[in-house]
């Protein structure tokens, strides 16, 4: 009996060793990823000369809070953070809608190869490289009544990206809301619609919040398209940021500064609804 | 091969409503050798306990002990704990023959010694023309031998299992008790065979601990749990149908006893000892206890008669369960499927009065 | 309220799974389907309730034609093995489902709700969510559904299977006195042959395609019409042997093994196997039908010698597997016998209940022309 449980914990791999290998990817992750964000909270609490300085400072020696007021000076900031607001709610809210009734469809009357193609197709329009079409799209949207130079344009836009992300994931959680509740729901005498609606939609529900965060900070943070579509009536914060030049000199305080504004309202929407997220993301994982 | 004892056994679960004591001073010891079923109802500890023993929960309190060796700090590795799961959990993309040698691959046994192991385990479990078939081509029944092989290959000192019948039909069901009983005698390793199937757990194991609410309730063989069950909880949970429990008030003239059910006109007559311990501890009322297949309608030298009408009459092929009424009083008794007696028609049932089980009033604790 | 008839239903995907099958529930009937997991049960369910499109036949439920309406307009009710009750609903909504879907007053849902969750007992979980109720009270919950509808017929499928046996037996007495599942139409599928017996007025025992046998509970299980549909009777499932019919000067025996179970006919079984021109035969003995005879007792039966191989004290009974000649004979024995493998036993035979097939399809040659 001993000689055996010897033999065994000599073939056995040092467990502690491994988790604490593990744990030193972490912390190189950690650092990686948050390094640059150490910066830029330093970079917005310095005077410009201290930016500019060819030795860095890693701790700011004046700090400069009125840098945060100072962006506000500029009427065209607040208008943009409003701009990216309004166009990525509205096209969030559009491809939820879409996505949501798409992707119950493929999940429910497509299944099979058809479905299974269908889906996959829908999910690589997200896969094709936005520059090679900025083009037409500009000559496209050039030809309509409302111009390039609207909220219409970027929601509408938008949705080319965030659509089939949407219906794609919609679709994977239709597909884990077991079909049985419907049909028990049928048998209780609901119609179809009704029953989506009463029954489906409900469990659906997390996904749906997760979908939601996923598009909404992809319009929020788009800058190609709206930097070459718009830029006079409409303006989005990305398409603003590069404005904080004085002369030759960008001030970087107030580039950091505005950046760490703009983080602010995905920061907050996703703290309200990471518990719902989560939820939604594992759905699939944990069930069963 | 190994003794397991349980020594004052706790588990403990923290929450932010307060503890939940999921395991309390449990004390088992399960000899060498021997199959030890653990039984309960879902919630009753006894997966928790399962899950102490493999080493996949720390223990909250006391000791567990291999061979007297306590492996409280051991993990489920050193302790050569082998345990197979209610879901199979093969790996898909294996064969049966890669599924099985895994654990000895994982401990760097050479090929033709696992070969060797391989084929010893597919011929004890009978699934040698499998070998080289997928999981997701077998029935359920195949991998569960497949799961029980894995578990088997690696020689372990104790042998666990988890629910591993839940999922088969009642057929499959059969035969592979039949099957697992084989093995364990052919094998002579300690087994734990977790359930919530009283059934199985009577067949297969040579002693049963049935647990409810955290703690032991009686650990023993079938004949003293079936017979002399600890309590009102054990006499309900073993056997089926379940045990007609009747609130009673004891008459007692000093030579016969009787246990008049209340609210009705039956009463049963205890036997001499039980009479005796009844008296001794001056009881105006009790539980009487009665399982449906010891009420008869044959008539014995010696046997005592109740009257009651049938409510339903439940034909089930070898048998037949009849649903009872007396007064307020209701009752199960199995009886012969030639028993045609219907709705409204009243039917005398014989009993031996040793087989009349009395309980406590309030503890509910079983008087013999 | 209403019958339901069904008419030779044919449905398949790349096999046929219910081939032609007929059959009618009368208006007050409790019928129940029973056979092995997967044979088609749960589609045959799924069709009447109009979730499956029939690939062929009709179903009419009282004087309508009901192939072709939809499942929310057929007045049917399901449970579901799943019990598909809505997670994200309190016990109280679940049930209520129905009577929403109709769009009733809310005073009539909660006197009906609040009605029937008495009956089941489950009115103090009304508040619950599906996730917080024990087993038994989620299958109530999914039954308190289905009744509340009020339908033409009710289907349930395996609604007590995965219970513990206490809460089993108290539920089938429910089903038994249930006066809103006793009025209408029921059809209930289990693979749980007990069940069946129990709670049917008649049963019918499903095989590949379609419906074996069907028939009073008592007729099906002493009277199979095939192997197969004693093999879903019964528990342990019934002996089976190869066998052959021998004639000589003192009559006729049924041989099996070279010999090894030798036992001359009961009486009406003799005079059938007597007139057969085939002499291969297969032998269906019972478990209850065999006894072990204790040592120096008196047969007034056949008897056979073997040993012990397998023994297990189950607590109403005893099963024992004893090897006889090259065959194994599973034998119930009784709670107070205890056996050892290897000891010798002779069983005893109680002939009268034995079933004879044919060896090719399997059908019991004492029913039917001969």
């Amino acid at each position: 009996m001993a000689t055996s449980r010897t033999a065994a914990s000599a073939g056995q791999p040092n467990y502690r060793l491994i988790r604490y290998v593990l744990l030193a990817f972490l912390v190189i992750w950690l650092v990686f990823t948050l390094f640059p964000l150490y910066f830029a909270v330093i970079t917005a609490l310095k005077p410009v000369e201290e930016i500019n300085r060819m030795v860095p400072t890693f701790w700011p020696e004046t700090f400069r809070i009125d840098n945060f007021s100072g962006i506000f000076a500029d009427p065209g900031s607040l208008k943009s953070l409003i701009d990216s607001i309004i166009i990525a709610s509205a096209n969030t809210a559009l491809s939820l809608v879409l996505g949501t009734l798409a992707g119950y469809a493929l999940a429910r009357y497509l299944r099979g190869a058809l479905g299974e193609n269908l889906a996959f197709f829908i999910l690589s329009q997200r896969m094709f490289p936005p520059v090679a079409i900025l083009i037409p799209i500009f000559f496209l949207f050039d030809a309509t009544p409302w111009g390039t130079d609207s909220y219409i344009t970027l929601i509408l836009l938008y949705l080319v990206f965030n659509m089939p992300l949407a219906t794609w994931l919609m679709m994977v959680f239709f597909r884990d809301a077991p079909k049985e509740l419907e049909e028990a729901a049928y048998l209780d005498g609901y119609t179809p619609l009704r029953a989506f609606f009463k029954v489906t939609l409900p469990l659906v529900v997390p996904g749906m919040i997760s979908v939601a965060m996923l598009c909404w900070i992809f319009a929020w943070n788009e800058y190609l398209f709206a930097n070459l579509l718009t830029g006079t009536t409409v303006k989005t914060f990305p398409v603003h940021i590069p404005t904080f030049v004085a002369g030759s000199q960008t001030l970087w305080n107030f580039v950091m500064a505005f950046s760490l504004v703009a983080m602010l309202p995905p920061v907050i929407l996703f703290i309200i609804l990471r518990r719902y997220m989560v939820r939604g993301l594992s759905l699939g994982v944990v069930k069963g | 091969m190994a003794r397991v004892t349980l020594d004052k056994v706790n588990k403990i679960y923290p929450s932010r409503h307060g503890d939940v004591h999921a395991v309390q001073d449990l004390d088992l010891a399960i000899e060498d050798g021997e199959f030890v079923a653990l039984l309960g109802p879902s919630g009753c500890g006894k997966t928790s306990t399962l899950r102490m023993i493999v080493g996949l929960e720390a223990i909250s309190g006391g000791v567990i002990a291999f061979d007297g060796q306590p492996v409280n700090d051991q993990t489920p590795e050193q302790r050569n704990v082998a345990m197979a799961f209610e879901t199979y959990a093969l790996y898909p993309t294996f064969t049966v023959a890669q599924n099985l040698a895994f654990p000895l691959e994982v401990k760097g046994v050479d090929k033709p010694t696992r070969d060797e192991k391989v084929a010893e385990v597919a011929r004890l479990l009978r699934i040698e023309p499998i070998l080289d078939s997928f999981p997701r081509q077998l029935s359920g029944g195949q991998q569960q031998r497949v799961s029980l092989g894995r578990a088997l290959i690696r020689d372990p000192a104790v042998f666990i299992l988890d629910e591993v019948m839940s999922h088969l039909d009642a057929h499959l069901k059969f035969q592979m008790l039949f099957e697992l009983k084989r093995i364990h005698q052919t094998l002579e390793r300690t087994i734990v065979y977790v359930t919530h199937d009283q059934m199985e757990a009577l067949a297969l194991a040579d002693r049963v601990a049935v647990m409810s609410d955290a703690k032991l309730q009686q650990f023993g063989d079938r004949d003293t749990l079936y017979d002399r069950p600890a309590n009102t909880f054990v006499a309900g949970f073993i056997g089926e149908p379940p045990t007609n429990f009747l609130e009673a008030e004891v008459q007692d003239d000093g030579t016969t006893m009787r246990l008049t059910i209340r609210d009705a006109s039956a009463a049963f007559v205890p036997d001499g000892p039980r009479a005796a311990a009844i008296r001794d501890q001056s009881l105006k009322s009790v539980i009487v206890g009665i399982r449906p297949q010891n009420l008869h309608v044959r008539h014995d030298e010696g046997d005592e008669q109740i009257t009651a009408t049938v409510e339903i009459n439940e034909y089930q092929g070898e048998h037949s369960i009849l649903s009872l009424r007396d007064g307020a009083a209701e009752f199960r008794a199995m009886v012969p499927p030639s028993v045609k007696t219907g709705e409204g028609e009243t039917i005398d049932l014989s009993y031996r009065s040793r087989d009349v089980m009395v309980f406590h009033p309030e503890t509910e604790v079983f008087i013999s | 309220m209403a019958r339901l008839v069904l008419d030779e239903i044919c449905k398949g995907w790349d096999f046929p799974v219910l081939d032609r099958l007929s059959l009618t529930v009368e208006e007050g009937e409790f019928f129940v389907i029973v056979g092995p997991s997967g044979i088609g049960k749960t589609t045959l369910l799924r069709c009447v309730a109009g979730l499956e499109r029939l690939d062929a036949g009709r179903v009419f439920i009282g004087d309508r034609d009901a192939t072709t309406i939809k499942p929310y307009r057929r007045g049917v009710a399901m449970t579901f093995e799943s019990y598909a009750l809505y997670p994200h609903l309190s016990v109280y909504e679940n049930i209520a489902s129905p009577l929403r879907a109709r769009r009733l007053p809310k005073p009539t849902i909660d006197r009906t709700v609040a009605s029937v969750a008495s009956l089941l007992k489950i009115d103090h979980l009304l508040d619950r969510r599906p996730h917080e109720v024990s087993g038994g009270q989620k299958q109530r919950t999914a039954l308190g559904r289905t009744l509340v509808a009020k339908p033409d017929i009710f289907l349930l499928d395996e609604p007590i299977s995965h219970l513990d046996a206490k809460i089993r037996h108290e539920l089938r007495r429910q089903f038994h006195t249930l006066e809103e599942l006793r009025r209408v139409a029921t059809l209930y599928v289990t693979h749980d042959y007990s069940e069946a017996l129990s709670l049917g007025d008649r049963i019918g025992v499903m095989g590949k395609g379609g419906l074996i046998q069907v028939g009073s509970p008592r007729d099906v299980f002493e009277n199979p019409a095939d192997l197969f549909a004693a093999r879903v009777l019964g528990q342990p499932s019934i002996n089976e042997f190869q066998a052959i019919i021998e004639r000589d000067a003192s009559g006729i025996h049924v041989s099996v093994a070279d010999g090894a179970i030798r036992f001359p006919p009961a009486g009406p079984h003799a005079s059938v196997l007597g007139r057969r021109q085939d002499m291969g035969i297969s032998v269906g003995m019972r478990p209850q039908h065999l006894s072990v005879l204790p040592e120096g007792a008196e047969a007034n039966r056949p008897t056979v010698t073997g040993s012990v191989d397998v023994y297990e004290a189950l607590g109403a009974t005893g099963v024992l597997i004893a090897k006889v000649g090259d065959q194994q004979m599973t034998v119930i024995t009784p709670p107070e016998a205890h056996y050892q493998t290897g000891e010798p036993v002779r069983i005893a035979l109680d002939r009268d209940h034995f079933l004879y097939f044919d060896r090719g399809d399997g059908r019991n040659l004492m029913v039917g022309p001969h």
